[in-house]
C-alpha cells in the first residue's frame, strides 16, 4: 500500500477521485426538463408503510389503529392524508348525533342517533315548533273559551272557600263574637255593648262568665281553625284543576304542532321517544308560551316573526348538534386535530355566568375532534398528544369503551364545584392515526402496555431507498410531480440531477438516495426563487447548487467561527510537520440538521505505571459511555498485543486537547490507540493527516459516521492554513460506500493536493501515519526490533523491567527496617 | 293667575297591616294607567285589636289555619311599626316620582272610620284586605239604583279586564220586586243592605267598587260591614262626599283641585 524510501514509507496516494464522489448523469435521465415526465405521489420506496396505512384504514376490526413513524419530511403526512382519503372514499358517510334536553334528569343530557345530514333539520324542526307555539298558545288562552273555563273553577272553588268562612262569620255574631283582623291572621273577641270586650271589663267579669266567655271563643277559634285549614286544600285543588285545564287546552295545539316534526322523522325511535317527551313537558309548562308573550318585543321586527326558540326558557327544547355530515359529499370524515388537547379531543362542558355562578345546560355542550372524526379517521400529532394533560389517557379510555365520555380536567381533578353534566356517551367507531418519531413508537412500547393493544399496526416509513437506475427515474418523476403541484418552473435534467446527487448526500451514504422529500423539495423552491430572479423559465443545475450552497452558508456561522479559530491558533491544529504521542482526530458538530466536521487535537502520554489507561475525558465526565467504551477497547488491544509475559506497567493518559464540551462516539478510538502508539514507541506522527475510525479489540478500523462531515472539515481546515500535497483523511475502509464529497475536495483529491486513505487494520494506520513499518511478530514471537510494534513492545517491557526492580528495591528498604 | 289643576285621580290606601295594603296597592296597579296623579296611604292601628290582644290566653288564626299565641301589646306595637314601615315603602315604590313623604299617616283607631276621615280631599279610598285564598274573584259593583258613574264604570272594566274576571252588578233598589235569586249573575237587585252583605259574604270577589254618592252605604259603619262580608279590597268613590256625621280630621294635605272646587274657583 505504501513505498518505501529511505527507510520512510511515502503517505499513500489514497482512494481515486471518482470513489468518492458519485453523481448522476443528466443524460441518463431520458429527458431534458420535468415538463416531460409524468408526475408522480411522493410515496416511492415506501412499500411496506403504505401497505401498513391501507390495512389500517380498511380492516374493520377494532383496535387496528395506525401509528406512522419516521423522519420528518419523509412524506408521511402526505401518505397518509392520500391513502385515507381513498380509503374514506369507500365508507359510508357516518351518521349525525344531536344531544337534547332529558326532560326527566337534565344533568344527564341524551344523545340522539340521526341519519347523515338530518340534524340540522331536526333542529330548525324544533326552532319552528317553538315559534309556532310561543304564537298560538298565547292566543289560545286569550280566548273566551279558555277564560271562560278558568273562571268557572275559580268560581266553583271560590265558593267552596267563601261559604264556609260566611257562614261562621255569621255564627260569631249571632254568639255576640267579633272577628277581628291582626297583621298576623284572625283574632277572636267577645262582644259587649255593641264593641270588642276590653281587658277591665273582662277582668271585671265574675269567673264563671269568663270562663263561658273563653269556652265560646275557643269553640269558635277551633271552628275557624277547621275552616281555615281547608283553604291550602281547595288551593291545591284549584292549582290541579287550572293545571289541567291549561294541558287540555295546550294538548290540542303542542300534539298537532309535535306531530308535524314526527312526520320528518318517522324511521327513528329514538326521535319519537325525544319527541313524546317533548309534547308531554310542553303541555305540562304551558306557561312557558305565555310568560314569553308577556314580553314585548321592541326591535323594529313585527312581533309575528319573532324569534322565540333565542329566549333562554326555550333552551329546553333546542337541539345541540354535535356533529353533521353533508350527504353531498359521501365519504367518511378525515379530521386532523393540529391541538389535540383533553377539550378539543372529547368535547367540553361550557358554563355561562349568571347573577355571578357559573350555570350550564345541555346546549352548552361542545363537540371534540373524536365527535368530528366518528366514523372516519383522526389523524394526530404523537408528541402533542402526548404532551397534552390527560388527552392521551383520554383517548385511549374511549377507544377503549369505544364512547366518547366528555369529562373536563377541572371535573376531574375536584376543582369545579358547579354544576355540571353527563352527557350521554356517544358510541365511538373511530380510526386514530398518530404521527410521530420512532423514539416516542418505542418508548410507548416500552412503557405503555395499552398501547400495543390499541395500535396494532405501525407504518415505519424508509429514510432513504437504493440508489438505482429505476429509483432515480421515480424520484425524478417526484421531483416533477412537486414541482407542478407547487407551480414552481419546470427542473432541466441538470437540476433534477444535481438534486438527486444532493439526495444521495442527504443520505450520507452514496449507494442510497435520501426519503427526506422535504429536504429536497425546499432546495426546489429556494432554487425556484433563483432562477425566477435571474428571469429564467426553467430551473438549472446552477439554481440548485447556489440554493444547496446557501442554504450552507446561512448555517455556517459557527463552522466558521471554528476555523477562523483554527487559522488564528487559538485552536491549535497542526496540518504540517510531524509530533510523538499527536494526532487530529475527527468530530462532527451538530446542531438541528446542520452540522459539520472540525479536527481536534488528540494527545497522549505514557509512563511506567501499574496498567492504567486514563482517558481524561471521562475522569471530568465531558466523555461520554460510548467514547469510554472505545478507551477501554484500545486498552484491551494494548493488553493483549504487547509484552504479553510481563504485567501490564503503564500509566497513560489521553485528552481531545481544547475540548471544553462533551464528547461521544467511538470514531476517535483508533486515533486515540496511534497516538498511544506513536507516544510508546517514540515515533512521531504526520500532522497533514487527521484519522476517524473506531478500533476493536483486534485492532481491525471499523465504520463510523459522519464521515464526509469529517473530511470536508480537516480538508477546509488543511485549505485555510494551505495545501501542502501530504494531507489527507485516515478512514475506515468500509465507509467508502459512504462517499460523497464535496466538489471541491474531488477536484483536490483529483490534482493531488489531498487525499483519502482507507484503512483497515491499526497497523496500516500506524504505518501511514508514521511512515514506519508496523512490524509483525517473527517465528521467535518478537515484533522487528525497528518496527512500530517492537518499539512498543520494548517500551513496555521496559516499563514492566522498570517496576519489578522498583518493587524488589521497596521490598528490600522494607526488609532492612523490618531487621 | 290661573290655577292649573292635574288630570287623573288622588288615591288613598287605607290598611290595617301590610297584607292588606300589598292587596289594595295590587288592585291600584291594574287601574287605568292615567288614572292617579298622587297615591297616599293611612295606616290605621286598630284600637281593637289592640285592646284585644291585652286579653289572656287569646289566639290568633293565621290565613292556613294554624293557631298562635296572641301577641303582647309591645309585640304588637314592634310588629305594627314593621308593618306600617314596609306599607310606606311600597307606597313610595309604587309612587314612583311622584311618591311623597308627606303622603303617609299612621293612626289609631278603627279602620274603616279612620280611613274615610283621611280620604277626605281624596277622590278614591281603597281599603285593603289580604285575601284569604288564591282563586281569583269576581269585580264586584256595589251600586244604588241611580245611574253608574263613569268613574266606577272605567275602574270596574279596568280591573275586570286586567284580572280577566266578570264584573258582577250588586245593584240597592229598596223599591224592585225582590232580590235576585242566582247570584253571581251580572246583574242583581237586593231589596235592603243585608240582602246584599248576605249574598257578597258567599261570593267570591276580587275586589269591590262602592261609590258613596249613590249607593246604600250611609254610614261607615255600613262600609265597615261591607268590608267584613266581601273579605276582598273595597274601592270607595266620592269619599270625601259627607256621610253619617264624620269627623273633619284632615291628616293629609288635601288636593288643591278639590280645595279650589271648594273655593269655588
Amino acid at each position: 500500500m505504501a513505498g518505501k524510501t529511505s527507510g520512510r514509507l511515502e503517505t499513500p496516494q489514497g482512494l481515486p477521485p471518482k470513489r468518492l464522489r458519485v453523481q448522476c448523469d443528466p443524460k441518463t435521465l431520458g429527458f431534458a426538463t420535468t415538463t416531460e415526465l409524468k408526475p408522480a405521489r411522493g410515496l416511492v420506496g415506501q412499500d411496506r408503510a403504505i401497505d401498513a396505512i391501507k390495512l389500517s384504514a380498511n380492516i374493520a376490526h377494532k383496535d387496528f389503529n395506525l401509528y406512522v413513524l419516521g423522519h420528518d419530511g419523509t412524506g408521511r403526512h402526505t401518505a397518509v392524508t392520500a391513502l385515507l382519503k381513498e380509503a374514506a372514499n369507500t365508507r359510508p358517510v357516518p351518521c349525525d348525533w344531536v344531544y337534547v334536553n332529558n326532560f326527566e334528569a337534565p344533568h344527564l343530557p341524551q344523545a340522539i342517533k340521526l341519519e347523515p345530514g338530518t340534524a340540522a333539520v331536526l333542529k330548525r324542526a324544533m326552532q319552528q315548533l317553538v315559534d309556532d307555539l310561543a304564537n298560538e298558545i298565547p292566543a289560545l288562552f286569550d280566548s273566551e273559551d279558555y277564560q271562560t273555563q278558568r273562571r268557572a273553577i275559580e268560581e266553583e272553588l271560590g265558593q267552596k272557600h267563601e261559604e264556609p268562612i260566611a257562614e261562621f262569620s255569621e255564627r260569631a255574631q249571632a254568639e255576640n263574637v267579633a272577628l277581628l283582623r291582626t297583621p298576623m291572621g284572625f283574632m277572636l273577641s267577645a262582644i259587649v255593648a255593641g264593641k270588642p270586650i276590653k281587658p277591665e271589663v273582662y277582668e271585671a267579669l265574675p269567673e264563671a262568665q269568663r270562663q263561658e266567655i273563653d269556652a265560646k271563643i275557643e269553640n269558635l277559634q277551633d271552628q275557624l281553625t277547621q275552616i281555615l285549614k281547608q283553604g291550602p286544600e281547595l288551593e291545591k285543588e284549584h292549582r290541579q284543576r287550572i293545571e289541567e285545564l291549561h294541558a287540555a287546552m295546550a294538548e290540542r295545539v303542542v300534539s298537532l304542532r309535535v306531530q308535524e316534526v314526527s312526520a320528518q322523522f318517522t324511521d327513528n325511535a329514538d326521535v319519537a321517544s325525544y319527541l313524546k317527551n317533548v309534547r308531554s313537558n310542553m303541555i305540562s309548562n304551558a306557561e312557558l308560551f305565555l310568560m314569553s308573550a308577556e314580553k314585548s318585543n321592541d326591535g323594529p321586527f313585527p312581533e309575528v316573526i319573532r324569534k322565540y326558540h333565542q329566549d333562554p326558557q326555550f333552551d329546553r327544547y333546542a337541539v345541540n348538534i354535535m356533529v353533521s355530515h353533508a350527504i353531498e359529499t359521501p365519504s367518511a370524515p378525515i379530521v386532523t386535530e393540529d391541538l389535540p388537547s383533553l377539550p378539543h379531543l372529547t368535547g367540553r362542558i361550557e358554563h355561562i355566568s349568571e347573577m355571578g355562578t357559573l350555570s350550564t345546560n345541555f346546549t352548552l355542550i361542545k363537540p371534540g375532534a373524536l365527535h368530528r372524526a366518528n366514523g372516519g379517521y383522526l389523524i394526530l400529532d404523537a408528541h402533542r398528544i402526548l404532551t397534552e394533560p390527560y388527552a392521551w389517557d383520554t383517548l385511549k379510555r374511549c377507544l377503549q369503551s369505544r364512547a366518547i365520555s366528555i369529562t373536563s380536567l377541572a371535573e376531574r381533578f375536584s376543582f369545579s364545584s358547579t354544576v355540571t353534566l353527563e352527557p350521554d356517551p356517544i358510541p365511538l367507531d373511530v380510526r386514530i392515526v398518530l404521527i410521530g418519531d420512532r423514539r416516542l413508537h418505542m418508548l410507548l412500547q416500552l412503557l405503555d402496555p395499552e398501547f400495543g393493544q390499541l395500535f396494532k399496526i405501525q407504518a415505519d416509513f424508509e429514510d432513504d431507498l437504493p440508489r438505482n437506475a429505476s429509483n432515480m427515474r421515480a424520484l425524478a418523476r417526484i421531483v416533477a410531480g412537486y414541482a407542478a403541484k407547487e407551480d414552481l418552473k419546470p427542473l432541466s435534467a441538470a437540476a433534477v440531477a444535481a438534486l438527486l446527487d444532493h439526495a444521495v448526500r442527504l443520505a450520507d451514504d452514496a449507494k442510497k438516495l435520501t426519503l427526506e422529500l422535504g429536504a429536497l423539495t425546499d432546495v426546489m423552491r429556494e432554487a425556484d426563487f433563483y432562477a425566477g430572479r435571474q428571469k429564467r423559465d426553467l430551473i438549472s443545475n446552477a439554481d440548485i447548487a447556489l440554493a444547496i450552497q446557501q442554504a450552507e452558508h446561512r448555517a455556517a456561522r459557527i463552522k466558521e467561527r471554528m476555523q477562523e479559530a483554527v487559522a488564528r491558533k487559538t485552536i491549535q491544529i497542526d496540518t504540517k510537520g510531524r509530533a510523538v504521542g499527536q494526532i487530529n482526530g475527527l468530530a462532527v458538530v451538530g446542531i438541528g440538521k446542520n452540522h459539520f466536521g472540525r479536527p481536534s487535537r488528540i494527545t497522549a502520554r505514557a509512563r511506567m505505571g501499574t496498567g492504567k489507561l486514563i482517558d481524561i475525558e471521562r475522569e471530568v465526565e465531558l466523555g461520554g459511555p460510548l467514547h469510554s467504551k472505545g478507551v477501554l477497547i484500545l486498552g484491551g488491544y494494548l493488553a493483549s498485543r504487547y509484552a504479553l509475559d510481563v504485567p501490564m506497567s503503564l500509566h497513560a493518559s489521553l485528552v481531545f486537547e481544547q475540548s471544553y464540551g462533551g464528547i461521544d462516539g467511538d470514531s476517535a478510538s483508533s486515533a486515540e490507540l496511534y497516538a498511544l502508539l506513536s507516544a510508546l514507541s517514540g515515533l512521531p506522527i504526520r500532522q497533514g493527516l487527521a484519522v476517524t475510525g473506531s478500533v476493536n479489540q483486534n485492532g481491525d478500523v471499523q465504520a463510523i459516521g459522519g464521515v464526509n462531515d469529517k473530511i470536508e472539515g480537516f480538508f477546509d481546515t488543511c485549505v485555510a492554513q494551505g495545501l501542502t500535497g501530504k494531507q489527507g483523511v485516515l478512514i475506515p475502509a468500509s465507509n467508502i460506500d459512504h462517499l460523497m464529497l464535496r466538489a471541491d475536495v474531488v477536484e483536490a483529491a483529483n490534482s493531488g493536493s489531498f487525499r483519502v486513505i482507507p484503512i483497515k487494520t491499526i497497523d496500516q494506520g500506524i504505518e501511514v501515519l508514521t511512515g514506519t513499518p508496523a512490524g509483525k511478530r517473527g517465528r521467535g514471537g518478537a515484533f522487528p526490533k525497528d518496527s512500530i510494534n517492537g518499539l512498543v513492545e520494548a517500551q513496555l517491557r521496559s516499563f514492566a523491567d522498570k517496576r519489578r526492580s522498583f518493587g524488589g528495591r521497596q521490598g528490600a528498604g522494607e526488609d532492612e527496617r523490618e531487621s | 293667575m290661573a290655577k292649573t289643576t292635574s288630570p287623573g285621580l288622588r288615591i288613598l290606601i287605607g290598611a290595617g297591616s301590610f297584607a292588606d295594603a300589598a292587596a289594595a296597592l295590587r288592585i291600584v296597579e291594574r287601574l287605568p294607567a292615567t288614572y292617579r296623579t298622587a297615591l297616599g296611604g293611612v295606616f290605621v292601628e286598630e284600637t281593637h285589636m289592640l285592646t284585644t290582644c291585652q286579653l289572656p290566653n287569646r289566639r290568633v288564626v293565621t290565613n292556613s289555619g294554624m293557631t298562635l299565641l296572641a301577641p303582647n301589646p309591645a309585640q304588637i306595637r314592634t310588629v305594627l311599626h314593621a308593618e306600617a314601615r314596609a306599607f310606606r315603602q311600597s307606597l313610595k315604590d309604587a309612587g314612583g316620582d311622584n311618591a311623597r313623604e308627606d303622603l303617609f299617616v299612621r293612626q289609631e283607631g278603627e279602620l274603616v272610620g279612620t280611613a274615610l276621615r283621611v280620604a277626605k280631599g281624596w277622590d278614591i279610598l281603597v281599603v285593603g284586605y289580604r285575601p284569604v285564598h288564591a282563586m281569583r274573584g269576581n269585580i264586584i259593583l256595589l251600586r244604588g239604583a241611580g245611574p253608574l258613574s263613569d268613574q266606577m264604570r272605567l275602574a270596574s272594566q279596568s280591573l275586570g279586564q286586567q284580572h280577566s274576571a266578570h264584573c258582577v252588578s250588586f245593584r240597592f233598589d229598596p223599591d224592585t220586586s225582590a232580590d235576585s235569586p242566582l247570584p253571581p249573575s251580572p246583574n242583581q237587585n237586593f231589596q235592603s243592605l243585608d240582602a246584599v252583605l248576605h249574598t257578597l259574604a258567599r261570593t267570591n270577589a276580587n275586589a269591590v267598587l262602592v261609590d258613596l254618592r249613590d249607593g246604600p252605604i250611609q254610614t261607615p259603619e255600613d262600609l265597615a260591614r261591607v268590608l267584613e262580608a266581601a273579605r276582598c279590597p273595597l274601592i270607595v268613590f266620592g269619599a270625601s262626599h259627607p256621610i253619617g256625621a264624620l269627623e273633619h280630621s284632615i291628616q293629609v294635605p288635601p288636593d288643591p283641585a278639590y280645595k279650589g272646587r271648594m273655593d269655588g274657583h
